[in-house]
């Protein structure tokens, strides 16, 4: 710390000054009274830069302010940018303005000056002399002085300060007396100590307040327009280091004592602890580079971490040079990111271990768009078709097609690359013709795009049992099977699904999706409510109401849930945070919860976002049996401490109206065209359902890192279900949607595989088998072997169905992988019973005794003394809505008459049947 | 009597160094404030004629730690290299060099206390510890283990029986200063301790932390007394004003605050450091007189206010 870089001055330097401590009386330059001469100067800024100009000469008869620097130094800096910033602002008032420096040579005084031009942001014209240090021979200026400040008007010195040890404190005695020539206000010495450089004069323009650390510094280093951005140009750098990661520092915990958010969502913490704590141990201002935050990822200090950077690295050059410029949290100009882009966005190539390289753009809010590639961060949503290495290196191993994402400074951006699968061209064509729905035209642009060669239509058996048991839950018997089957009508499915769709099945067994979605049980709500509620939705969706009505009405609702069942909902939790988390989850698909403690690492969610949105349920309080309002209640951010405005994840700001209940402007906001997640998620889900793979996967995490296989599919699907094209009538109709999708041909399809179609699991080439869910099962179960299932306290026909309250206790469900909705439904559902369910069926006595019961439907036919023959087709027909094959068929009357007739060999009969996965699965 | 300098006799003066102040600390006669942070420590005068303010050329890469004997006559520096080595250095008060040094930390040396006897030099090691060492001899007495993260400040009770220590991961620990031995841990803040101080009588102990609170503490029986929340962002540093019986803490905001020691409730807001939303005060103290206080930042401001004429 060299001694010239110490100042001590006092507040009231007007004092000071006027007590001449230290001043002697000298004279400089013109004095009051006196003409101005006229002189040139080399100007280093503005429209004369690097000419010789009279300026003196061009004022004319104005208010001058001609300040003569005899050297430059620190103290002489604290003289001219207070009198520049004033003479900027004071320029409409006519004040006209020159610094001069007075260099023994114009070279170095040029270099010096633009320094000095540099330093202090001077808005005012500067020159160098061109007569050396003397100046201009008329003005008679004293060498031995640090400054001549000379005011005047009309060409006439009004006044003349001339400064032996020019200081900070002397500024205001300058301004002051041009301000009598010219008005404005006289900064103080405490404000100019304060504000520092950037202080701006009263009344000036100043710059829009953009956040806690927007203020300019004004300690120990001036930060000049060099000195790289903290939150633009130096924390990325760190976060692709790996510094930020969950492994390092960026781990809740942080990491020997150092933590920093994870991927740097939080700015302001990381830097005040890079900066700040400890008394900002981490960072050196007198030895930038012994700073600890470059030498432990230079591993010039023992670092557990490892290296990270080289010191040659463009990451080290900037992290010093933001230490040496004094480590400012923003820059003089700070910018904020607006978009990212990767190029190429999608590319297809013909070869496994095809490489290529991603190139990340980032935009900013000044206008740049810059190469970020080697400060992304990157992965692979599925590396078994492409892997992507950290310096954006992609490698396509296999056929298929993935999304690569980048992901810089909190943003996203994807790109889809793959290996076509190979088909002919015209084959595709051929099979995807005759399509005329808009699911099937964007599926089929896809597989055409992809090569993938779609499997022909399912038989009408499959898609009989396929289309039961997806709207009803329930296989279709063994006569409507036969019916449907031999129904000749060419459009049979179609009519086939409007009625399944008014069956009383539909309504109960989409219920229980729903219930699913919305995560309630008999014990979280009550096993009242759930009764209420429960038969609400079932009416709803019996009704073909909007589902974003209902959603609309499960957000606002108000009461004794018992009797008012949409205010069933919100029952489930009492936190509002929860409240907000089990809405987001549920109604739009979207994991918010990471954001309560932190901004989204693979989200948008910000953590203000997350505190908005939860704001709206701040005064909803859960009752013994329903949901009242109370009149307060706020919610404050965690890391500012200040009341929260409800508001949504789009960052706009709800408009509320007085006591209005805040629920309100959230629920229009939800079903609004605002709103892109609610249709999108409910949309996607009900794809999922009945396809066996969302279009994004998993369905309770939309997001920008996890883009759909399918965009435009999606984009087409939302929009249907808003009561787009094609259902403008039914807007929100769950009905409608199921409708459209299980009339497609993409729907239809078999789930025969070819060689060219085994590998697509996601472009729905051809139907998935998808397990029976819980419900189904059961039922299947029961309806096949004609026994029903036993549920505590309900008749003994109830179906698995018909048994809303997940909570209540069923061994059967609960091992075919019933999900009990104390979490989300989307992981048990997909999976199904899995492992336990299997052993059930090929040991268990649940099954082993519903087909062996007296009673049951081998039971009866054995009393009706039906034929072999005719057993085995009902018990087919029962099971896989079809007949025997030739095949099956001899095999069994051989088994029977192997046997005589033996009953055992009929339960054989049933179990395998259960068995086969043509049973166990929706196919 | 003697008299201010014309400077402070204008009632508040203020200062810029060319880096972070770590740590500021008046001497006992109250003539001398010392500055510690960077690479050097600065003498500045209070009292007397002006004078060119006097730095004292250290061993020490980057110092986070000063304190005075009680008599004046010595001042101990402290810190070392982040994560390399720690060092603290015992100067004569018009010494030219350290008179005596002690090297072996491998990390930073946070906090140090003399002893009201200046027998005991303890230094707050960053690497979890407290060292005891003999300033007659040199020897190293104790190794204070039980912290299980940096320990931040260190502070002898007035009567020297009681050693307090502060540590990053929350808690406090009282030391026999007859055994070494720890009579016991006070654990109830929720952030890092940054100060410790005891009252004149040593009865009552005041911690003050990140968490934004200050807590104080029966160091008889361990029991917390009070909590008192509110200051700003989070306290960096504490001192005792014995007269009037207040204490002056400086906040992660910007802001000093000077409370009631009886109580820990703010009585004021005594000042706000220029550019608050990026400046901690991350150092106060108060003259022994009880005349004046002062406080700095990590922007290298640093600021004198009397507070009795």
């Amino acid at each position: 710390m060299s001694a010239a870089r110490t100042t001590l001055f006092l507040f009231l330097g007007g004092l000071v000054a006027g007590a001449g401590m230290a001043q002697e009386i000298v004279f400089s330059g013109p004095q009051p009274g006196e003409a101005l001469p006229d002189f040139e100067a080399l100007a280093v800024n503005g429209p004369h830069s690097g000419r010789v100009h009279d300026f003196v000469n061009e004022y004319g008869d104005a208010p001058i302010l001609l300040v003569f620097a005899h050297y430059i130094d620190r103290n002489v800096y604290g003289v001219l940018w207070p009198c520049d910033r004033y003479a900027a602002e004071r320029s409409v008032a006519g004040l006209r303005t020159l610094f001069v420096y007075l260099a023994p040579d114009q070279v170095s005084g040029e270099r010096r000056m633009h320094q000095v031009k540099k330093s202090l942001t001077l808005e005012v014209p500067a020159a160098v002399s061109i007569d050396g240090v003397e100046g201009p021979g008329a003005y008679g200026l004293n060498r031995q002085v640090g400054i001549t400040a000379i005011i005047a008007k009309n060409k006439r010195v009004v006044a003349n300060i001339t400064l032996v040890q020019p200081g900070l404190v002397d500024a205001p005695r300058i301004i002051a007396e041009v301000a009598k020539l010219v008005g404005g206000h006289v900064p103080t010495g405490k404000e100019l100590a304060d504000h520092g450089p950037r202080y701006r004069m009263k009344n000036a323009v100043r710059t829009p307040y953009e956040g806690p650390f927007s203020e300019s510094r004004s300690g120990f280093i001036q930060v000049s327009e060099d000195v790289p951005d903290f939150v633009t140009q130096v924390q990325p750098k760190m976060v692709k280091a790996g510094c930020f990661s969950g492994g390092c520092h960026g781990a809740a915990a942080g990491k020997g004592g150092f933590n920093l958010s994870l991927l740097g969502y939080d700015p302001e913490l990381d830097y005040e602890s890079i900066v700040r704590q400890f008394w900002g141990r981490r960072v050196n201002f007198v030895s930038p580079r012994e700073s600890l935050v470059l030498q432990k990822p230079t591993f010039q200090v023992v670092h557990e971490g490892g290296m990270r950077f080289s010191p040659d690295s463009e990451t080290y050059r900037d992290l010093l040079a933001w230490i040496e410029g004094g480590a400012p949290f923003r820059s003089v100009n700070p910018r904020h990111i607006t978009s990212l882009d990767v190029v190429p966005a999608s590319r297809t190539v013909e070869r496994p271990g095809t490489e290529g390289q991603l190139q990340v753009l980032a935009s900013f809010s000044d206008g740049k768009r810059e190469d970020v590639t080697p400060y992304a961060l990157y992965m692979s949503n599925d590396d078994a078709v492409a892997s992507i290495d950290q310096d954006g290196k992609f490698t396509v191993n296999s056929v298929g097609e993935t999304s690569l994402s980048a992901r810089y400074m909190g943003l996203f951006a994807n790109a889809r690359v793959g290996i076509p699968f190979g088909g002919d061209e015209d084959a595709i064509t051929r099979r995807l013709e005759g399509q005329s729905s808009f699911i099937d035209e964007l599926v089929g642009r896809n597989l055409l795009r992809l090569g993938i060669e779609p499997s022909g239509l399912c038989t009408d058996a499959e898609f009989a049992r396929r289309a039961y048991l997806d709207i009803t839950g329930t296989l279709p018997n063994a006569a409507e099977a036969r019916a449907f089957l031999a129904d000749d009508r060419s459009d049979k499915r179609g009519r086939l699904v409007e009625e399944l769709l008014t069956r009383p099945q539909f309504a109960q067994y989409w219920s229980l999706w729903l219930l699913d979605v919305l995560r309630v049980n008999g014990r979280t709500i009550g096993v009242e409510n759930l009764a209420v509620f429960a038969d609400w939705i079932r009416m709803g969706l019996e009704g073909d109401r909007s589902l974003g009505t209902m959603v609309r009405e499960i957000l606002t609702a108000v009461g004794d849930g018992t009797e008012v069942a949409a205010a069933n909902f919100l029952r489930r939790e009492t936190d509002p945070k929860l409240q907000m988390e089990l809405t987001t989850e549920a109604l739009m698909g979207s994991r918010s919860r990471c954001a309560q403690c932190h901004n989204h690492p693979f989200d948008s969610w910000t953590q203000t976002q997350y505190h908005q949105m939860a704001a709206f349920f701040v005064r909803v309080t859960k009752t013994e049996k329903g949901i009242v309002l109370t009149d307060h209640g706020e919610i404050e951010h965690p890391k500012t401490g200040e009341i929260v405005t409800p508001g949504f994840p789009d960052g706009k700001l709800a408009e509320l109206d007085g006591d209005e209940d805040r629920r309100t402007a959230l629920a229009s906001w939800m079903a609004s065209p605002e709103n892109r997640y609610f249709a999108r998620s409910i949309a996607n889900r009900i794809w999922e359902r009945l396809m066996g793979r969302g279009v994004v996967e998993p369905v309770d995490f939309l997001s920008a890192s996890n883009p759909p296989t399918n965009p435009e599919l999606l984009d087409a699907l939302e929009s249907f279900f808003k009561g787009g094209e094609g259902n403008e009538d039914r807007p929100y109709s769950v009905k409608s949607l199921i409708a459209e999708i299980v009339r497609s041909r993409a729907y239809q399809r078999s789930a025969a595989v070819s060689a060219n179609n085994q590998r697509d699991d996601r472009f729905y080439s051809r139907a998935l088998a998808r397990p029976l869910d819980a419900y189904a099962f059961v039922d299947a179960v029961s309806q096949v072997t004609g026994m029903p299932e036993a549920f505590t306290d309900l008749p003994p026909t109830t179906r698995a169905i018909e048994v809303p309250d997940a909570s209540m206790e069923s061994y059967l469900l609960d091992v075919c992988g019933r999900c009990r909705r104390e979490g989300s439904c989307d992981e048990a559902n997909s999976a199904s019973g899995g492992v336990r369910q299997a052993l059930h069926l090929i040991n268990g006595p649940a099954i082993n005794s519903k087909i062996s019961a007296p009673g049951s439907r081998l039971d009866r036919l054995l009393a009706d003394k039906a034929s072999p023959s005719t057993i085995a087709e009902e018990f087919y027909y029962a099971a896989l809505s079809r007949p025997p094959t030739d095949e099956e068929r001899e095999f069994w009357l051989s088994e029977v008459n192997r046997s005589e007739g033996s009953r055992s060999v009929y339960e054989d009969l049933v179990w395998a049947l259960l068995n086969t996965r043509q049973f166990v699965f929706n196919r | 009597m003697k008299a201010p300098s014309l400077l402070l006799a204008l009632g508040l003066v203020q200062g810029l160094l060319a880096g972070p102040i770590a740590q500021v600390r008046f001497s006992p006669d109250g003539d001398v404030l010392a500055l510690a942070g960077g690479e050097t420590v600065r003498l500045t005068r209070l009292m007397g004629p002006p004078r060119h303010d006097e730095v004292l050329a250290t061993g020490i890469k980057q110092i986070f730690a000063v304190d005075w004997g009680a008599d004046g006559d010595w001042l101990a520096i402290g810190g070392g290299a982040p994560a390399q080595s720690g060092r603290v250095e015992l100067w004569k008060r018009n010494g030219t060099q350290a008179e005596r040094s002690w090297t072996g930390f491998k990390d930073l040396v946070y906090g140090l206390g003399l002893d009201p006897q200046g027998r005991w030099l303890a230094a707050a090691a960053a690497e979890g510890f407290v060292s005891v060492f003999d300033t007659e001899t040199g020897a190293e007495l104790a190794k204070l283990e039980g912290h299980t993260a940096p320990v931040l400040c260190v502070e002898f009770s007035p009567d020297g029986s009681i050693l307090a220590s502060g540590g990053a991961y929350r808690s406090i620990r009282l030391w026999d200063t007859e055994s070494w031995n720890e009579l016991r841990t006070l654990v109830n803040h929720n952030h890092a301790v940054h100060a410790v101080v005891f009252s004149p009588d040593g009865q009552t102990l005041y911690s003050a932390s990140f968490d934004a609170t200050v807590r104080i503490w029966d160091p008889a029986i361990g029991r917390m007394k009070r909590i008192n929340r509110g200051f700003g962002r989070g306290l960096l540093g504490m001192a005792y004003q014995a007269e009037g019986h207040r204490l002056l803490a400086g906040s992660a905001d910007g802001r000093v605050f000077l409370a009631e020691a009886d109580t820990g409730e703010i009585v004021e807001e005594i000042a706000s450091m220029p550019s608050r939303k990026t400046a901690w005060v991350q150092t106060v103290d108060v003259s022994a007189d009880s005349d004046w206080f002062a406080w700095a930042d990590s922007e290298g401001r640093y600021q004198l206010k009397r507070v009795r004429r």
